[in-house]
């Protein structure tokens, strides 16, 4: 496409230079018939002028045709020849060193013809010129003949003086080259570009002329835009060409990106919700660690501040007696809270590792690990008149210690909460519920009050007094934690004075 | 005019309490002391959760701690606030807290000051001997002047 472009942008160029060419050569040439013309008339003026005075002293001739020879481009001589007596003339300047010879081969030839030329022929000084004859009657009635010797370069120049600019030229006389002006782009010397021309001579023989762009002239007319749009057109074909690959590969990319889209849409959304849930998770951590701080620093400075207070109140009373009843209490006090403060400490380890420790998640026998669980706080406490009773258990898949520890805290909370009263009983019952593994520890203890249920799994929140049951308010937290990190529930059912149940749900299909 | 109790010292923890009253006892506040263990105690003590109140009982200041079992300090101070035979009451709050959020909820509830417990064990209870006798003592001028 480009280069059909470019070849119809060149042959448009050509077309131009060439009618430009043409309409200068014609127009060279017809000024050129003009000069041939203006020479002959100049010629028959100064035949009549010569009529008029006749056959005058030569110098006398000379004073009076000498102005008038000057003013007509290139004529260098001119005489008045009686044909067949070569003797009796006139003439002004010198015609040639072969004059006479000239003269005498004219009068030998047929002199009815009209006005002619001969030459060419180098004058003597070389320049080249020719002689033109004009047939005319003597003012004695005699066969007479004018010959004015030209030179060429006058005439062409005049002639192409304003015209054929831009172009070099060639005269070619009889093959030779009788007059060249300027230098042809020699980058341009295609056929194409060679205008020729055929100018005809009075009477007989032609001139041929041939019209060359100078090299400015073919830069200035000729640009170089058929090349820039070459140029440009390749480059805009190269820049298709890309664009359509590239279009192709878009596309295909676009295609793939699409679906690309679509997968990431889904992925996004799934990411979304991890997000989200990482996030939930996150606050709750952060809900849970305020919570925790606040709590440490309320509940750890409670047994902390009361060694403070009591040893100082040790140190005010007793330091000029020894300790009595009244002091030995408030020891026991000091060791109660130091105690206290410890098992808070411990607690709150426990309950650090159950929250971060990774889970690891196995098939748990839970009747086994219920029984397990209560023999270990069975052991650490000594409890009388108690039944234990386990009843069938769903397997679970979770974390064998955790839960462990889950049964273990309710375990002792039920123990706690039971204590001192008659016919004591610990059930653990199960079942299946849906997608969920529900366990139930039921007690006959002193239950609680449901209008405070919420309080139970706080951490450090505790529904009596240290003074009634000993805790720390970690146990039931850390039952909390230990199942929320499995995806479960846990919650507490009670009244009191009539037992309590606590349950708690684990996911049957547990993943890590 | 209702006969005053003196003050009521609302704390769970009987530590502290003790402290708290050997302080008083020490530093020759007459007036009686009642002990609450807990936020329903204190309630029941001021008659706000039984049906047939004791008004005898109310006391001329309260010590409030805010982290109790069952019904907390905020829930003691907003029943005490609400309820017309019992709003005029000082109530100070006792606590170990120093979280900006449980401040500004006790002044909002209509708490008259806010103590933070101490435990400096250079002079135990000392600050709410302090509070006491500031309390006590401003209830008196403004009844006598009035």
């Amino acid at each position: 496409m480009s280069l059909a472009g470019w070849g119809l942008l060149v042959a448009e160029r050509q077309d131009q230079l060439l009618s430009a060419a043409t309409e200068t050569a014609e127009e060279t040439g017809t000024a050129l018939g003009a000069g041939f013309a203006h020479q002959l008339d100049s010629l028959r003026g100064l035949h009549e002028l010569w009529a008029g005075f006749g056959l005058r002293p030569p110098d006398e001739w000379k004073a009076n045709v000498g102005p008038r020879v000057d003013q007509v481009p290139g004529m260098t001589s001119v005489a008045w020849i009686e044909v067949g007596n070569p003797t009796a003339q006139v003439r002004v300047g010198e015609i040639a060193t072969d004059e006479d010879a000239a003269l005498e081969g004219y009068t030998a030839q047929n002199h009815s013809g009209g006005p002619s030329l001969v030459g060419p022929e180098r004058g003597t000084s070389g320049e080249i010129g020719y002689r033109m004859y004009l047939p005319v009657e003597t003012p004695d009635g005699q066969a007479g003949v004018m010959v004015a010797r030209f030179e060429v370069a006058p005439l062409l120049d005049s002639v192409l003086r304003g015209r054929a600019r831009g172009y070099a030229l060639s005269v070619v006389w009889d093959g030779e080259e009788i007059y060249s002006r300027g230098m042809p782009s020699s980058a341009l010397r295609q056929k194409w570009w060679r205008i020729e021309q055929t100018v005809d001579l009075p009477l007989e023989g032609q001139w041929h002329l041939e019209y060359r762009p100078t090299p400015e002239f073919a830069a200035a007319r000729l640009s170089p835009l058929p090349y820039y749009f070459l140029a440009a057109a390749l480059l805009l074909s190269a820049v298709l060409a890309v664009l359509a690959h590239q279009t192709r590969v878009i596309v295909r990319q676009s295609r793939f990106l699409a679906a690309s889209n679509r997968a990431l849409e889904s992925h996004g959304a799934e990411l979304e919700a991890k997000v989200f849930a990482r996030t939930a998770e996150l606050e709750d951590a952060v809900s849970e660690l305020e919570t925790f701080n606040h709590s440490v620093s309320h509940d750890l400075r409670s047994p902390l501040g009361a060694i403070l207070n009591f040893a100082a109140i040790l140190e005010e009373d007793y330091q000029e007696r020894p300790l009595d009843e009244d002091g030995l209490a408030i020891l026991a006090r000091i060791r109660r809270s130091a105690t206290r403060a410890t098992d808070l400490l411990e607690d709150l380890l426990q309950l650090s590792r159950a929250g971060r420790a990774p889970l690891t998640f196995e098939s748990i026998n839970m009747g086994a690990l219920a029984r397990e669980s209560f023999a270990q706080v069975l052991a650490a406490q000594n409890e009388k008149d108690l039944e234990f009773v386990v009843d069938p258990l769903p397997e679970v898949f979770a974390d064998r210690p955790l839960i462990g520890d889950v049964f273990a805290n309710l375990f002792s909370n039920a123990l706690k909460y039971s204590r001192g009263r008659k016919k004591r009983q610990i059930k653990v019952g199960g079942r299946i519920e849906a997608e969920c593994c529900i366990y139930e520890v039921i007690d006959n203890g002193q239950g609680f009050d449901m209008r405070f249920v919420e309080k139970l799994f706080g951490l450090f929140e505790r529904l009596h007094t240290d003074q009634e049951i000993e805790g720390t308010g970690v146990g039931l937290a850390m039952v909390a934690r230990i199942v929320k990190r499995h995806g479960g529930r846990v919650w507490a059912d009670g009244r009191e004075g009539e037992g309590a149940t606590f349950t708690f749900s684990l996911p049957r299909r547990n993943q890590p | 005019m209702n006969e005053h109790a003196g003050i009521l010292l609302v704390d769970d923890n009987r530590d502290e309490v003790d402290v708290a009253i050997r302080a008083l006892n020490r530093a020759g506040v007459d007036v009686p002391i009642e002990v609450a263990r807990d936020g329903l105690a204190a309630l029941e003590s001021l008659g706000l959760e039984s049906e047939a109140p004791d008004r005898k009982k109310t006391p001329r200041v309260i010590f409030l701690d805010l982290r109790m079992p069952r019904v907390d300090g905020f829930e003691v101070l907003r029943r005490v606030r609400e309820d017309p035979l019992t709003e005029g009451i000082p109530v100070v709050v006792l606590s170990s807290s120093n979280r900006k959020e449980d401040i500004q909820r006790s002044y909002a509830l209509g708490a008259n000051s806010y103590l933070l417990k101490r435990f400096d064990g250079d002079k135990p209870g000392s600050y709410i001997v302090a509070a006491a006798h500031y309390w006590l003592n401003l209830n008196r001028t403004v009844q006598e002047g009035g």
